[in-house]
Protein backbone atom coordinates (compact mmCIF):
# COMPACT_ATOMS: atom_id res chain seq x y z
CA UNK A 1 0.00 0.00 0.00
CA UNK A 2 1.27 3.66 -0.63
CA UNK A 3 0.57 7.17 0.51
CA UNK A 4 0.72 10.05 -0.37
CA UNK A 5 3.33 12.75 1.16
CA UNK A 6 4.44 16.45 1.06
CA UNK A 7 7.74 16.41 1.01
CA UNK A 8 8.08 18.23 4.44
CA UNK A 9 6.87 15.34 5.90
CA UNK A 10 9.03 12.94 4.20
CA UNK A 11 11.81 11.76 6.31
CA UNK A 12 15.40 9.12 6.34
CA UNK A 13 14.28 5.96 5.99
CA UNK A 14 10.71 5.97 4.22
CA UNK A 15 10.66 3.91 0.91
CA UNK A 16 9.38 5.43 -2.86
CA UNK A 17 6.34 3.26 -3.74
CA UNK A 18 6.48 4.89 -7.29
CA UNK A 19 9.54 6.06 -9.29
CA UNK A 20 9.80 9.47 -9.34
CA UNK A 21 10.14 10.98 -13.09
CA UNK A 22 11.16 14.22 -15.16
CA UNK A 23 8.78 15.77 -17.37
CA UNK A 24 10.33 13.84 -19.83
CA UNK A 25 9.10 10.97 -18.28
CA UNK A 26 12.79 9.71 -17.34
CA UNK A 27 13.28 8.10 -14.15
CA UNK A 28 14.86 10.40 -11.71
CA UNK A 29 14.88 8.01 -8.57
CA UNK A 30 13.28 4.35 -8.92
CA UNK A 31 10.57 2.71 -7.10
CA UNK A 32 11.24 0.83 -3.33
CA UNK A 33 14.63 3.10 -2.97
CA UNK A 34 14.65 3.42 0.75
CA UNK A 35 15.22 7.51 0.85
CA UNK A 36 18.17 8.91 2.67
CA UNK A 37 19.22 12.69 3.43
CA UNK A 38 20.56 13.10 0.11
CA UNK A 39 17.81 11.65 -1.56
CA UNK A 40 15.38 14.55 0.12
CA UNK A 41 18.08 17.01 -0.67
CA UNK A 42 17.52 16.05 -4.30
CA UNK A 43 14.10 16.56 -4.25
CA UNK A 44 14.51 20.38 -3.30
CA UNK A 45 17.12 20.19 -6.79
CA UNK A 46 14.09 18.97 -8.82
CA UNK A 47 11.42 20.64 -6.62
CA UNK A 48 9.48 18.04 -6.07
CA UNK A 49 6.59 18.67 -3.96
CA UNK A 50 4.89 15.22 -3.54
CA UNK A 51 6.03 11.44 -3.44
CA UNK A 52 4.61 8.18 -3.12
CA UNK A 53 5.69 6.17 0.12
CA UNK A 54 5.09 3.12 0.60
CA UNK A 55 2.94 2.61 3.85
CA UNK A 56 1.17 0.45 6.48
CA UNK A 57 -2.23 2.66 6.25
CA UNK A 58 -4.80 1.43 5.08
CA UNK A 59 -6.61 4.22 2.78
CA UNK A 60 -9.98 4.40 1.36
CA UNK A 61 -8.98 2.73 -1.88
CA UNK A 62 -7.32 -0.68 -0.15
CA UNK A 63 -10.14 -1.59 1.32
CA UNK A 64 -12.55 -4.02 0.09
CA UNK A 65 -16.16 -3.45 -0.13
CA UNK A 66 -18.95 -5.44 -1.39
CA UNK A 67 -20.57 -5.01 -4.03
CA UNK A 68 -23.69 -4.03 -1.91
CA UNK A 69 -21.80 -1.56 -0.26
CA UNK A 70 -20.80 0.02 -3.68
CA UNK A 71 -23.76 0.34 -5.22
CA UNK A 72 -25.31 1.87 -2.16
CA UNK A 73 -22.86 4.66 -2.28
CA UNK A 74 -22.90 5.08 -6.14
CA UNK A 75 -26.64 5.27 -5.67
CA UNK A 76 -26.22 7.76 -2.89
CA UNK A 77 -22.92 9.36 -5.39
CA UNK A 78 -25.57 10.00 -8.19
CA UNK A 79 -28.03 12.24 -5.94
CA UNK A 80 -25.50 14.11 -5.68
CA UNK A 81 -24.03 14.77 -9.26
CA UNK A 82 -26.10 15.56 -11.55
CA UNK A 83 -23.59 16.11 -14.31
CA UNK A 84 -21.47 14.18 -16.32
CA UNK A 85 -17.66 14.46 -16.54
CA UNK A 86 -16.51 15.81 -19.23
CA UNK A 87 -13.13 15.40 -19.24
CA UNK A 88 -10.22 13.17 -17.58
CA UNK A 89 -9.83 15.70 -13.92
CA UNK A 90 -13.31 15.69 -13.72
CA UNK A 91 -13.82 11.62 -13.56
CA UNK A 92 -11.73 12.20 -10.77
CA UNK A 93 -13.76 14.54 -9.05
CA UNK A 94 -16.31 11.80 -9.26
CA UNK A 95 -13.77 9.63 -8.09
CA UNK A 96 -13.15 10.96 -4.87
CA UNK A 97 -17.08 11.47 -4.39
CA UNK A 98 -16.89 7.32 -4.44
CA UNK A 99 -14.56 7.49 -2.07
CA UNK A 100 -16.22 9.95 0.47
CA UNK A 101 -19.40 7.56 0.44
CA UNK A 102 -17.20 4.46 1.06
CA UNK A 103 -15.89 6.10 3.98
CA UNK A 104 -19.03 6.84 5.16
CA UNK A 105 -20.07 3.55 4.56
CA UNK A 106 -17.30 2.09 6.79
CA UNK A 107 -17.08 4.74 9.35
CA UNK A 108 -20.80 3.42 9.71
CA UNK A 109 -19.86 0.08 10.00
CA UNK A 110 -17.34 0.86 12.28
CA UNK A 111 -19.58 2.96 14.70
CA UNK A 112 -17.23 5.97 14.11
CA UNK A 113 -19.31 9.66 13.56
CA UNK B 1 -39.93 37.50 4.13
CA UNK B 2 -37.42 40.05 2.29
CA UNK B 3 -35.20 41.96 3.86
CA UNK B 4 -34.89 46.21 2.75
CA UNK B 5 -31.31 46.86 1.08
CA UNK B 6 -31.09 49.60 3.50
CA UNK B 7 -31.28 47.40 6.26
CA UNK B 8 -28.67 45.14 4.61
CA UNK B 9 -26.26 48.52 4.26
CA UNK B 10 -27.07 49.68 7.53
CA UNK B 11 -26.17 46.16 9.29
CA UNK B 12 -22.87 46.55 6.73
CA UNK B 13 -21.77 49.21 9.74
CA UNK B 14 -22.45 46.77 12.14
CA UNK B 15 -20.52 43.99 10.89
CA UNK B 16 -17.02 43.44 13.06
CA UNK B 17 -13.84 45.69 11.62
CA UNK B 18 -10.58 44.00 11.35
CA UNK B 19 -8.44 43.16 14.45
CA UNK B 20 -5.83 46.44 14.57
CA UNK B 21 -3.03 43.72 14.11
CA UNK B 22 -4.65 43.47 10.86
CA UNK B 23 -4.35 47.07 9.97
CA UNK B 24 -0.93 47.82 11.77
CA UNK B 25 0.49 44.87 9.75
CA UNK B 26 -1.11 46.66 6.46
CA UNK B 27 0.70 49.80 7.83
CA UNK B 28 4.27 48.46 8.37
CA UNK B 29 4.77 46.20 5.71
CA UNK B 30 3.76 48.80 3.10
CA UNK B 31 6.35 51.08 4.84
CA UNK B 32 9.76 50.20 2.41
CA UNK B 33 11.80 50.93 5.84
CA UNK B 34 9.90 48.08 8.18
CA UNK B 35 12.17 46.08 9.14
CA UNK B 36 11.40 41.98 10.41
CA UNK B 37 11.70 43.28 13.62
CA UNK B 38 9.24 45.83 13.29
CA UNK B 39 6.74 43.83 11.81
CA UNK B 40 7.40 41.10 13.99
CA UNK B 41 7.06 43.65 17.20
CA UNK B 42 3.32 43.92 16.28
CA UNK B 43 2.65 40.37 16.33
CA UNK B 44 4.53 39.29 19.21
CA UNK B 45 1.99 41.78 21.82
CA UNK B 46 -0.74 39.87 20.47
CA UNK B 47 -0.01 36.81 22.09
CA UNK B 48 -3.19 34.61 20.68
CA UNK B 49 -2.17 35.33 17.53
CA UNK B 50 1.37 34.74 17.82
CA UNK B 51 0.26 30.91 19.19
CA UNK B 52 -1.85 30.26 16.97
CA UNK B 53 0.44 31.85 13.92
CA UNK B 54 3.41 29.35 14.82
CA UNK B 55 1.40 26.43 15.06
CA UNK B 56 0.13 26.88 11.90
CA UNK B 57 2.95 27.69 10.19
CA UNK B 58 4.62 24.47 11.67
CA UNK B 59 1.91 22.44 10.49
CA UNK B 60 2.71 19.82 7.65
CA UNK B 61 0.42 21.87 5.33
CA UNK B 62 2.98 24.71 5.44
CA UNK B 63 5.60 22.48 4.17
CA UNK B 64 8.37 24.45 5.99
CA UNK B 65 10.52 21.67 7.02
CA UNK B 66 12.75 23.07 9.92
CA UNK B 67 10.69 24.16 13.28
CA UNK B 68 10.18 27.66 13.06
CA UNK B 69 10.58 28.82 17.10
CA UNK B 70 9.84 32.36 16.40
CA UNK B 71 7.80 35.20 14.68
CA UNK B 72 11.23 36.58 13.15
CA UNK B 73 12.13 33.15 11.58
CA UNK B 74 8.87 33.05 10.36
CA UNK B 75 9.34 36.32 8.63
CA UNK B 76 12.04 35.31 7.39
CA UNK B 77 11.10 31.95 5.82
CA UNK B 78 7.91 33.30 4.35
CA UNK B 79 8.09 36.61 3.62
CA UNK B 80 5.88 39.54 5.16
CA UNK B 81 3.19 39.18 2.56
CA UNK B 82 2.22 35.29 3.56
CA UNK B 83 2.66 36.22 7.46
CA UNK B 84 0.39 39.23 6.72
CA UNK B 85 -1.81 36.64 4.67
CA UNK B 86 -1.82 33.94 7.88
CA UNK B 87 -2.57 36.98 10.06
CA UNK B 88 -5.79 37.85 8.18
CA UNK B 89 -6.58 34.34 8.13
CA UNK B 90 -6.82 34.36 11.58
CA UNK B 91 -8.33 37.39 12.24
CA UNK B 92 -11.17 36.65 10.19
CA UNK B 93 -11.42 32.78 11.57
CA UNK B 94 -11.83 34.31 15.00
CA UNK B 95 -15.42 36.17 13.70
CA UNK B 96 -16.71 32.60 13.74
CA UNK B 97 -16.77 32.71 17.37
CA UNK B 98 -18.67 35.83 17.62
CA UNK B 99 -21.39 34.00 15.09
CA UNK B 100 -21.58 30.88 16.94
CA UNK B 101 -21.99 33.04 19.95
CA UNK B 102 -25.59 33.88 18.17
CA UNK B 103 -26.37 30.69 18.37
CA UNK B 104 -26.01 29.87 14.83
CA UNK B 105 -26.07 25.83 14.35
CA UNK B 106 -24.48 26.81 10.92
CA UNK B 107 -21.55 28.62 11.93
CA UNK B 108 -19.50 25.47 12.85
CA UNK B 109 -20.60 24.25 9.73
CA UNK B 110 -19.42 27.10 7.83
CA UNK B 111 -16.18 26.85 9.59
CA UNK B 112 -15.19 23.73 8.35
CA UNK B 113 -15.85 24.34 4.69
CA UNK B 114 -14.15 27.40 5.11
CA UNK B 115 -11.19 25.58 6.55
CA UNK B 116 -11.13 22.54 3.94
CA UNK B 117 -11.48 25.30 1.33
CA UNK B 118 -8.75 27.13 2.74
CA UNK B 119 -6.80 23.75 3.03
CA UNK B 120 -7.92 22.47 -0.37
CA UNK B 121 -6.95 25.70 -2.27
CA UNK B 122 -3.24 25.79 -0.36
CA UNK B 123 -2.65 22.06 -1.90
CA UNK B 124 -4.41 22.58 -5.47
CA UNK B 125 -1.33 26.15 -5.55
CA UNK B 126 1.14 23.94 -4.58
CA UNK B 127 -0.06 21.63 -7.20
CA UNK B 128 0.63 24.14 -9.77
CA UNK B 129 3.91 24.96 -8.00
CA UNK B 130 2.61 28.55 -7.32
CA UNK B 131 5.38 30.72 -4.75
CA UNK B 132 2.48 32.42 -3.19
CA UNK B 133 0.33 29.24 -2.03
CA UNK B 134 -0.50 31.54 1.35
CA UNK B 135 -2.10 33.82 -0.43
CA UNK B 136 -4.38 31.05 -1.48
CA UNK B 137 -5.01 29.37 1.93
CA UNK B 138 -6.45 33.35 2.55
CA UNK B 139 -8.61 33.15 -0.41
CA UNK B 140 -10.40 29.88 0.51
CA UNK B 141 -10.56 31.53 3.95
CA UNK B 142 -12.44 34.72 2.86
CA UNK B 143 -14.56 32.98 -0.24
CA UNK B 144 -17.81 32.30 1.87
CA UNK B 145 -17.29 35.45 4.06
CA UNK B 146 -21.00 36.71 2.50
CA UNK B 147 -22.23 33.85 3.99
CA UNK B 148 -20.59 34.50 7.67
CA UNK B 149 -22.03 37.90 7.77
CA UNK B 150 -26.29 36.70 7.00
CA UNK B 151 -25.44 34.34 9.71
CA UNK B 152 -23.94 36.91 12.17
CA UNK B 153 -26.64 39.59 11.08
CA UNK B 154 -29.73 37.65 10.36
CA UNK B 155 -29.10 34.62 12.03
CA UNK B 156 -32.90 33.02 12.71
CA UNK B 157 -33.80 33.85 8.81
CA UNK B 158 -30.70 32.91 7.14
CA UNK B 159 -30.83 29.58 9.04
CA UNK B 160 -34.32 29.32 7.47
CA UNK B 161 -33.37 29.58 4.21
CA UNK B 162 -30.59 27.51 4.49
CA UNK B 163 -33.30 24.72 5.63
CA UNK B 164 -35.89 25.73 3.56
CA UNK B 165 -32.51 25.02 0.43
CA UNK B 166 -32.82 21.90 1.62
CA UNK B 167 -36.35 20.39 2.63
CA UNK B 168 -37.20 21.86 -1.15
CA UNK B 169 -34.13 21.38 -3.51
CA UNK B 170 -33.54 25.51 -3.71
CA UNK B 171 -30.59 26.92 -4.50
CA UNK B 172 -29.47 28.68 -2.23
CA UNK B 173 -28.11 31.59 -4.13
CA UNK B 174 -31.64 32.41 -5.35
CA UNK B 175 -33.23 32.69 -1.95
CA UNK B 176 -30.48 35.03 -0.81
CA UNK B 177 -31.46 37.07 -3.85
CA UNK B 178 -35.20 36.51 -3.00
CA UNK B 179 -34.66 37.80 0.76
CA UNK B 180 -31.86 40.02 0.77
CA UNK B 181 -31.54 41.40 -2.80
CA UNK B 182 -28.22 40.32 -3.28
CA UNK B 183 -26.10 36.55 -2.87
CA UNK B 184 -23.26 36.04 -0.65
CA UNK B 185 -20.95 36.97 -3.17
CA UNK B 186 -21.95 40.73 -3.38
CA UNK B 187 -22.33 41.41 0.04
CA UNK B 188 -18.86 39.74 0.62
CA UNK B 189 -17.63 42.01 -2.14
CA UNK B 190 -19.01 44.83 0.10
CA UNK B 191 -17.22 43.72 3.32
CA UNK B 192 -13.93 43.28 1.50
CA UNK B 193 -13.96 47.05 0.61
CA UNK B 194 -15.14 47.69 4.22
CA UNK B 195 -11.75 45.97 5.50
CA UNK B 196 -9.79 47.60 2.14
CA UNK B 197 -8.66 43.93 1.18
CA UNK B 198 -6.12 43.47 -1.52
CA UNK B 199 -8.05 43.65 -5.03
CA UNK B 200 -7.25 39.52 -5.27
CA UNK B 201 -8.97 39.00 -2.52
CA UNK B 202 -12.27 41.28 -3.24
CA UNK B 203 -11.92 39.12 -6.76
CA UNK B 204 -12.13 35.45 -5.17
CA UNK B 205 -15.07 36.63 -2.98
CA UNK B 206 -16.77 37.71 -5.85
CA UNK B 207 -16.19 34.92 -8.71
CA UNK B 208 -14.89 32.10 -6.93
CA UNK B 209 -18.53 30.70 -7.19
CA UNK B 210 -18.62 30.94 -11.51
CA UNK B 211 -15.06 30.37 -11.56
CA UNK B 212 -13.92 33.13 -14.08
CA UNK B 213 -13.69 36.88 -13.75
CA UNK B 214 -14.62 38.99 -17.05
CA UNK B 215 -15.06 36.02 -18.99
CA UNK B 216 -11.34 34.66 -18.40
CA UNK B 217 -9.90 31.67 -16.15
CA UNK B 218 -7.90 32.86 -13.40
CA UNK B 219 -4.99 30.99 -11.87
CA UNK B 220 -6.44 31.83 -7.82
CA UNK B 221 -9.76 32.01 -8.70
CA UNK B 222 -9.64 28.80 -10.61
CA UNK B 223 -8.13 27.01 -7.58
CA UNK B 224 -11.08 28.24 -5.08
CA UNK B 225 -13.43 26.91 -7.44
CA UNK B 226 -12.45 23.84 -7.75
CA UNK B 227 -11.42 24.02 -3.95
CA UNK B 228 -15.12 24.63 -3.31
CA UNK B 229 -16.60 21.83 -5.36
CA UNK B 230 -14.15 18.99 -3.55
CA UNK B 231 -14.94 20.31 -0.02
CA UNK B 232 -18.67 19.86 -0.96
CA UNK B 233 -18.15 16.35 -2.65
CA UNK B 234 -16.43 15.71 0.77
CA UNK B 235 -19.31 16.36 1.99
CA UNK B 236 -17.21 18.90 3.76
CA UNK B 237 -20.13 22.05 3.86
CA UNK B 238 -22.81 23.75 5.72
CA UNK B 239 -25.50 21.57 4.03
CA UNK B 240 -25.56 18.25 4.53
CA UNK B 241 -24.98 15.79 1.82
CA UNK B 242 -24.49 18.84 -1.13
CA UNK B 243 -25.45 18.74 -4.69
CA UNK B 244 -22.31 19.10 -6.42
CA UNK B 245 -22.09 22.05 -9.19
CA UNK B 246 -20.54 21.16 -12.41
CA UNK B 247 -17.60 23.25 -12.44
CA UNK B 248 -16.58 25.51 -15.09
CA UNK B 249 -14.93 24.19 -18.04
CA UNK B 250 -12.76 27.25 -18.18
CA UNK B 251 -10.44 26.44 -15.37
CA UNK B 252 -9.70 23.68 -16.52
CA UNK B 253 -7.12 25.89 -18.85
CA UNK B 254 -5.75 27.34 -15.73
CA UNK B 255 -5.37 24.15 -13.74
CA UNK B 256 -3.60 21.79 -15.67
CA UNK B 257 -2.66 19.21 -13.24
CA UNK B 258 -0.92 15.62 -14.48
CA UNK B 259 -3.49 13.02 -14.77
CA UNK B 260 -4.69 10.93 -11.33
CA UNK B 261 -3.21 13.68 -9.11
CA UNK B 262 -6.39 14.99 -7.71
CA UNK B 263 -7.78 11.40 -6.65
CA UNK B 264 -4.54 10.37 -5.73
CA UNK B 265 -4.97 13.02 -3.51
CA UNK B 266 -7.92 12.40 -1.61
CA UNK B 267 -6.40 11.29 1.78
CA UNK B 268 -3.62 14.26 1.73
CA UNK B 269 -7.14 16.18 1.43
CA UNK B 270 -8.51 14.41 4.72
CA UNK B 271 -5.59 14.38 6.24
CA UNK B 272 -4.83 18.26 5.61
CA UNK B 273 -8.14 19.21 6.10
CA UNK B 274 -8.13 17.37 9.76
CA UNK B 275 -4.57 18.96 10.75
CA UNK B 276 -6.09 22.99 9.74
CA UNK B 277 -9.34 22.07 11.89
CA UNK B 278 -7.04 20.65 15.23
CA UNK B 279 -4.85 23.90 14.95
CA UNK B 280 -7.44 26.49 14.31
CA UNK B 281 -10.12 25.26 17.08
CA UNK B 282 -12.98 26.96 17.06
CA UNK B 283 -12.52 27.62 20.69
CA UNK B 284 -13.92 30.09 23.26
Amino acid sequence: MSKIFQISQVEEGMVLAEPILNKLGQVLLGANVTLSKKHLNFFKIWNIDYVSIVSDEEEINDIEFSSDEYELAIAKLARRFSWTPRNILEEELLEIGLYTELDKIRKMKEGIN
Amino acid sequence: MAIKIDTILSSLNDFPTLPTIYSKLMTSISNPRSTVNDVAEIIIKDQATTVKLLKLVNSPIFGIRNRVNNVTQAIFLLGFNEVKNLVLSLSILELFKNADDKGSKYTIALWKHTIAVATFSKILGNNLGVKDSENYFVSGIVHDIGVLFFLYKFNDLYSSLIEKSIEQNLSLDDLEKETFGMSRNVIGGLIAEKWKLPINLKNVIQYANIGIIDGKADELISCVHLADIIAKIMDLHYIPNPVVPIPNFQIWNKLTFDKNILKNQYQLFLDSFQSSSNIIKLAK
